[in-house]
């Protein structure tokens, strides 16, 4: 597992690598940290230059978890080491600690999601239904040596977005294809991904077509158990009428992995109460012309 | 015989008011404008800010003439006949201010807007009494008078959310269409600022005299329909080079004379049709 904390000595370079998604490098000059990263597009694309749309269908089976993320630490030393690193597009933070500590942190990233099921489905009045998504999260870098300042955010996987509204009002949103499995699929468990159990509830008096579904991840906490990613269950109960759905998140490991780890504190800590637009389609009356 | 006096102390008062009143007003406006820039928007804040500057200042020079004495109620009865015949000289300017009123209530645009008229886009500075003010992207400053922003056609390009471009593409008449279609398409569905929904559309244009036309319609937001725009033709070349898809042109052939060949378009072996060959050719 990449996240944790890394302490970094003067003129050290800390490589972490999740296998074939993202290399991250992270170097330390004086009070100077350095961070570049890398994505590794080429399982996503099949140029390698651009990023595809984001699916669930990314990885062979059979890969072990362990084999798909490495750590390793080169140190070199001179002054002007730092000046001769590989150019990787370099960020440099100057911090006020004297000894900066890296800690890495999963996180859901800033947008929320559209998950669009490869197959759509409708849920019956009053019936409900349990699905997977994995969601490809970011890594949050964070100084602990000065009250886990927040240095930078980066997805570990180029997203495309899409528009989740009218054509004057709405948001943007990430695009995610998701098989919107109703098991766990213990093959499917990736090292960037995080598995999120979205229960829906239909108490509406019509059937609910869901085409696609607005996830809000920035209520989910991330947790880990043998290195696999969970989040908190998410409870999206329609009502029907007005398209706002009720949402609710449990704050907890998932019934899934009921001794998993909290590693990524949610966004947004609001758990109940919150009515949102979830299943709403755009409107396209004009989009002919 | 007019004789008017001021006492010193009519002067101490005025110049106080002046001194403590002109200041205050400045870093009262200042301040109500960066407040509700924060909280709401700059087009809220330019407004209010000046309405609460020309009062005010109005208001002190209403205490400032008390001060010295003038009794107001003849001076505003003045003031009315004085601003009829200003009125009536100055038509086109109080035209421009009543004009800045309508655009201000009809909210067409907001301070911060990205607007076109008359061919001139750039992004809205201020919406003043007489005139609006842009800033164009080559960074002229433009300024309109109100009234013809009354009576032109004004589009607002970033009043809403998602724009659409249009691209215009050709290919030659041999292609695939069914497979130039799903190359556009994993061009867009790959680009970053593409959005997904609303989905993109590519229309068949027209049968052009030496292409098929069509036209991409892909969606943004409107931040990035430059950047959009940019990549998404750079992709489709390469993308089209890649596939063997042709983007024909026109090819111009010059000639001589009659007694000459054309210039050569495709060079190699002699393509050229007997008719055109010199007789030294022939033989």
């Amino acid at each position: 597992m990449i996240w944790g904390d890394y302490k970094l000595k003067k003129n050290q370079e800390l490589n972490l690598s999740i296998k074939d998604v993202l290399d991250l490098h992270i170097a330390r000059k004086e009070q100077e940290v350095w961070i570049s990263f890398e994505r590794l597009a080429s399982i996503f694309s099949d140029t390698g230059s651009v990023p595809t749309v984001e699916t669930e269908q990314d990885a062979p089976d059979a890969l072990q978890l362990k084999e798909l993320q490495g750590t390793s630490i080169t140190e070199q030393t001179g002054e002007d080491y730092i000046y001769d690193l590989p150019d990787r597009g370099w960020s440099r933070w100057a911090l006020r600690s004297a000894k900066p500590e890296i800690s890495l942190i999963p996180t859901f990233p800033d947008l929320s999601f559209i998950v669009r099921p490869d197959y759509p489905f409708r849920l019956a009045p009053g019936a409900q239904a349990k699905i997977y998504t994995r969601i490809p999260l970011s890594i949050g870098v964070f100084d602990k040596s000065d009250g886990m300042l927040k240095l930078c955010e980066i997805n570990t996987v180029e997203m495309v977005k899409s528009w989740f509204g009218t054509f004057e009002d709405g948001e943007v949103c990430y695009w995610l294809k998701t098989t919107a499995s109703q098991v766990v699929r213990q093959e499917m468990f990736r090292a960037h991904r995080c598995y999120c159990p979205v229960v829906i509830k239909n108490n509406s008096s019509e059937f609910l077509n869901v085409e696609k579904l607005c996830l809000r991840v920035d209520r989910l906490s991330v947790f880990e158990l043998e290195n696999k990613l969970w989040s908190d269950e998410m409870k999206i109960v329609h009502e029907g009428g007005d398209n706002f759905s009720d949402l609710i998140v449990s704050g907890k490991p998932p019934n899934e992995a009921p001794k998993a780890k909290l590693i990524g504190k949610p966004r947004n800590p609001v758990r109940k109460g919150i009515a949102e637009r979830t299943f709403k389609l755009l409107q396209m009356p004009s989009l002919k012309f | 015989m007019f004789s008017y006096e001021i006492e010193p102390d009519q002067v101490i008062r005025v110049i106080l008011l002046l001194v403590i009143g002109l200041p205050l007003l400045g870093l009262l406006r200042t301040y109500i404008r960066k407040f509700i820039t924060d909280k709401y928007s700059a087009h809220y804040a330019m407004l209010i800010a000046k309405t609460f500057f020309y009062v005010g200042f109005a208001i002190l020079f209403v205490m400032i003439l008390h001060e010295l004495g003038f009794r107001l109620g003849p001076l505003l009865g003045a003031a009315g006949i004085l601003g009829v015949a200003i009125g009536f000289a100055s038509q086109t300017s109080v035209s421009n201010i009543i004009s800045g009123f309508f655009l201000i209530g009809e909210k067409a645009f907001v301070v911060g807007d990205i607007i076109t008229i008359n061919n001139t886009t750039g992004v809205v500075l201020s919406i003043d009494t007489m005139s609006v003010k842009m800033r164009a992207f080559d960074n002229h400053m433009v300024r309109i008078p109100n009234e013809m922003m009354l009576k032109s056609q004004v589009t607002n390009i970033t009043r809403y959310p998602i724009r659409r471009a249009s691209i215009k593409l050709s290919v030659a008449y041999k292609e695939d269409l069914e497979n130039v279609r799903k190359v556009i398409i994993d061009v867009v569905d790959k680009n970053m600022f593409a959005l997904q929904e609303p989905a993109c559309m590519i229309h068949f244009d027209s049968f052009a005299s030496s292409s098929i036309d069509m036209n991409l319609r892909a969606w943004c937001q409107k931040e990035h329909f430059i950047d959009m725009v940019t990549s998404l033709n750079f992709e489709i070349k390469r993308r089209f080079d890649e596939e063997g898809i042709e983007i024909p042109y026109p090819h111009l052939s010059l000639y001589t004379g009659e007694k000459t060949r054309a210039f050569p378009i495709s060079s190699g072996k002699d393509d050229t049709p007997e008719m055109f060959k010199t007789d030294e050719k022939k033989e």
